[in-house]
């Protein structure tokens, strides 16, 4: 009896060891199972999860498993271990220059055969696309991921404070910006330390990026072999950044800024799109956006991730993958998407949309920052750009904010970096 | 008749016999420790990329980490991270242990909260002191300004800790070379003594209580005082757990990661890389930006001969002082 005992629990024991191994394409409903992994945490986290509900509501055929990894890094180090183990998931999301990583692995599902199949997406679709996001995610003429949640950055303005300064509109260029944050930073208390700030950040390259780009200037040459942020148009950028945020406002850690914002003593900060959704119900005072104000151009980057199927999953899987990206960027939900969590819609007729237009009404400026895709700038997408970003941010960027580096020295250090990171890349590539 | 049970009838243990009880803890020593040591061995003469071996490259990882001044200025701060712990953690442990040796009221009690640190999570840990140090929300400034003194910046003060006293002095020149570590490094060395002084003082304890009465009795008897007392015998005599614990110590401070990853940043190693330690470096090049396992495994690789060779030097040193 004993015995008996034993063999069961060993059984019982190996089924459940086996059992979770064995997972198929087909689930216990006969669906065809999409493992779907992603980065997107807290409200955003739960907007997707309630549209990934929808979906497998409406798809009797398909379940889409969604699987959360908290942040980037971490699904970029899972991606990883999973293809080096032949066990990625079916669906995932991937910055440009993962996906150019996947492509040189074979791991990454040319998708032009599904856009061009009967369940593709007809010219006229394809040309709805906010202009630039389908090329984006091209390589050599081959579509290899579909734009999935990008955002754009915005100025971020308190009505109330500005009100008291008799301004009733955001900073336009420049010189305003840095106008507006001198006249918003005041010494109410009288101590000699201001107690409201013009404005606020963190140490970050995005700011950075953006200035530059407004400035006439690029992040690499032309031929993507060198960097080119450290011109001149890249050290004025960097000057008026620091100048910006030490004198007329503050460099806090991580997004203590926004809470700084948040709590009306901050007039203005910039951030991206989606900080919305964080922002949500936390603030009292009439909040409006605007788009980046500009220099020698308006100018501003996408960013946000793609989604990719991997081409290690199975015909069945691949499709249902397809049939799933197909209806998350149609209009309707890319327009449900967007005004849940602030990213941008990826088709330029869900900004007519019931909900788009129904966020831009509780939005004050909302419009006019999705405007800004029609003149975005994408950042090189190479793997090299996307190690050197690093040195643009912790050299660069916060070498001058800390002022432990003029601004020129911040640059040129932060360049030669990229450039050796560059360099190594062309070297292995034999 | 199975070859287990002509085991069984072996009396004398037979070299099958003692190979077979090796097994379990073999194979972990061999699956978590000496795989890992070799593939990264290997690796490290590849360029690896997701997974996949690109190509042998020999010793072209090797000679780009030496061109890395990250790779040097994190060796450096590992370097006033290891020496910032294992001398005063040494040092405070000893006290605690000597103090907590005696017949005092409550014994069990300071036992007990000296060790807590050790067995609570470091992520909880790391958390719980990241928020203490908070510039503006911390319990620390708060302290300071009950004692009149400003707020300091804490994990986000990248300026050397010498220099900074320096400052304090009056002193407005201070060469950049003995600048020391960074506040936001020192704030990380007192977490880590703080969290591992508790199991060093156990180990010393167990030394102490393992130091025979009648020793103490006879230097009684010859007339020695205290301090007599401790550098004639409980010193010489307790020199083989000292040993011990300077070793672990060193080792463990080396690899020093969890701390860095939680408590500094963004981005994490700031201010100014000033807490760049080592093994987060190796993290960053591995895992984070680019995923070249073979570079970081050239890094980990490195580290391994640093700790081998301390280790090494350490026990021709230090082991000739060494009674056992």
């Amino acid at each position: 009896m004993k015995r008996f005992t034993m063999f069961a629990v060993a059984l019982a024991l190996a089924a459940v060891l086996f059992g979770c191994g064995g997972g198929d394409d087909a689930g216990t409903d006969g669906a065809t199972v999409v493992s779907f992994w992603h980065a997107m945490g807290g409200p955003l986290g739960d907007r997707l999860e309630e549209l990934v509900l929808e979906f497998n509501e409406t798809h009797a055929d398909i379940r889409v498993e969604s699987v959360s990894m908290g942040r980037y890094q971490a699904l970029s180090q899972k991606i990883m271990a999973a293809v080096a183990a032949g066990e990625p998931p079916v669906l995932a999301q991937a910055y440009e220059a993962w996906t150019g990583e996947l492509i040189e692995n074979g791991s990454a599902e040319p998708l032009n055969d599904y856009i061009e199949g009967p369940n593709g997406l007809s010219q006229e679709e394809l040309a709805d696309f906010v202009p630039g996001m389908v090329e984006n995610n091209t390589w050599d003429g081959t579509v290899y991921s579909f734009p999935f949640n990008k955002s754009v950055r915005a100025l971020y303005w308190n009505r109330d404070l500005f009100g008291e300064e008799g301004l009733d509109r955001a900073p336009r260029n420049w010189d305003e910006y840095m106008d507006y944050a001198r006249r918003l930073t005041k010494d109410q208390d009288g101590d000699g330390e201001p107690d409201q700030w013009g404005t606020a950040g963190q140490i970050s390259a995005w700011m950075f990026e953006n200035l530059l780009i407004q400035n006439g200037g690029r992040i690499l040459t032309p031929d993507g072999t060198r960097a080119a942020f450290n011109g001149p148009q890249g050290v004025e950028a960097l000057r008026f950044m620091v100048k910006l945020l030490t004198d007329y406002g503050k460099v806090t850690s991580g997004y203590e800024y926004q809470n700084d914002f948040q709590a009306g003593k901050v007039a203005m900060i910039e951030g991206s799109t989606v900080s919305l959704s964080f922002m949500e119900g936390k603030y009292t005072f009439d909040l409006a956006l605007a788009p980046l104000p500009e220099k020698e151009r308006e100018g501003c980057f996408v960013a946000g991730t793609n989604v990719v199927i991997f081409s290690e999953a199975t015909d069945a899987e691949k499709r249902a993958a397809w049939e799933f990206i197909k209806w998350f960027v149609s209009p309707e939900i890319t327009a449900r998407w967007a005004a849940g969590t602030g990213y941008a819609p990826v088709r330029m007729s869900a900004m007519q949309s019931d909900a788009m237009l129904r966020r831009f009404e509780e939005i004050d400026g909302l419009r006019e920052v999705y405007g800004q895709l029609e003149f975005a700038s994408y950042e090189p997408r190479s793997g090299a750009w996307y190690a050197g970003r690093k040195y643009l941010e912790e050299t660069a960027v916060e070498s001058a904010l800390r002022e432990q580096a003029s601004p020129e020295e911040a640059l040129e250090m932060a360049a030669r970096a990229v450039n050796a990171e560059l360099e190594s890349e062309r070297r292995s590539k034999y | 008749m199975t070859w287990l049970d002509r085991l069984k009838r072996k009396k004398a243990m037979d070299p099958v016999t003692a190979a077979l009880y090796l097994v379990p803890a073999g194979v972990i020593v061999v699956v978590f420790r000496m795989v890992p040591i070799a593939s990264a061995f290997i690796l490290s003469f590849f360029d690896v990329k997701m997974g996949r071996i690109r190509g042998f490259v020999g010793l072209a990882q090797y000679g780009r980490l030496f061109q890395d001044p990250t790779f040097w200025s994190s060796l450096g701060t590992t370097s006033y991270y290891v020496l910032g712990v294992v001398p005063i953690s040494l040092f405070l442990s000893l006290f605690i242990a000597v103090l907590l040796n005696q017949k005092l009221k409550g014994l069990g009690f300071y036992r007990t909260v000296y060790f807590l640190p050790v067995v609570t999570s470091l992520v909880a840990v790391s958390m719980v002191w990241k928020w203490i140090f908070h510039p503006r929300l911390g319990l620390l400034n708060y302290f300071l300004s009950l004692l009149g003194g400003g707020s300091l910046q804490w994990l986000e003060e990248p300026r050397g800790i010498f220099e900074m006293m320096a400052g304090g002095l009056g002193w407005s020149w201070w060469p950049d070379g003995l600048a020391g570590p960074s506040l936001a490094l020192v704030a990380v060395i007192v977490v880590s003594i703080w969290r591992g002084m508790g199991y060093n003082i156990v180990i010393f304890l167990a030394g102490l209580q393992n130091i025979p009465d009648q020793y103490y009795e006879a230097a009684r008897i010859d007339g020695a005082n205290n301090r007599q007392v401790f550098w004639k015998v409980t010193w010489p005599l307790l020199s083989p757990t000292t040993f011990y614990v300077l070793l672990s110590t060193t080792i463990v401070s080396f690899q020093v990661f969890t701390q860095i990853y939680l408590m500094t940043g963004p981005p994490v190693g700031g201010p100014m890389g000033t807490t760049k330690v080592i093994v987060y470096y190796l993290f960053e090049k591995g895992f984070d930006a680019g995923g070249n396992m073979g570079y970081a495994s050239a890094v980990a690789l490195i580290l391994f001969m640093i700790i081998l060779s301390l280790t090494l030097l350490q026990r021709r040193i230090v082991e000739r002082r060494v009674y056992y």
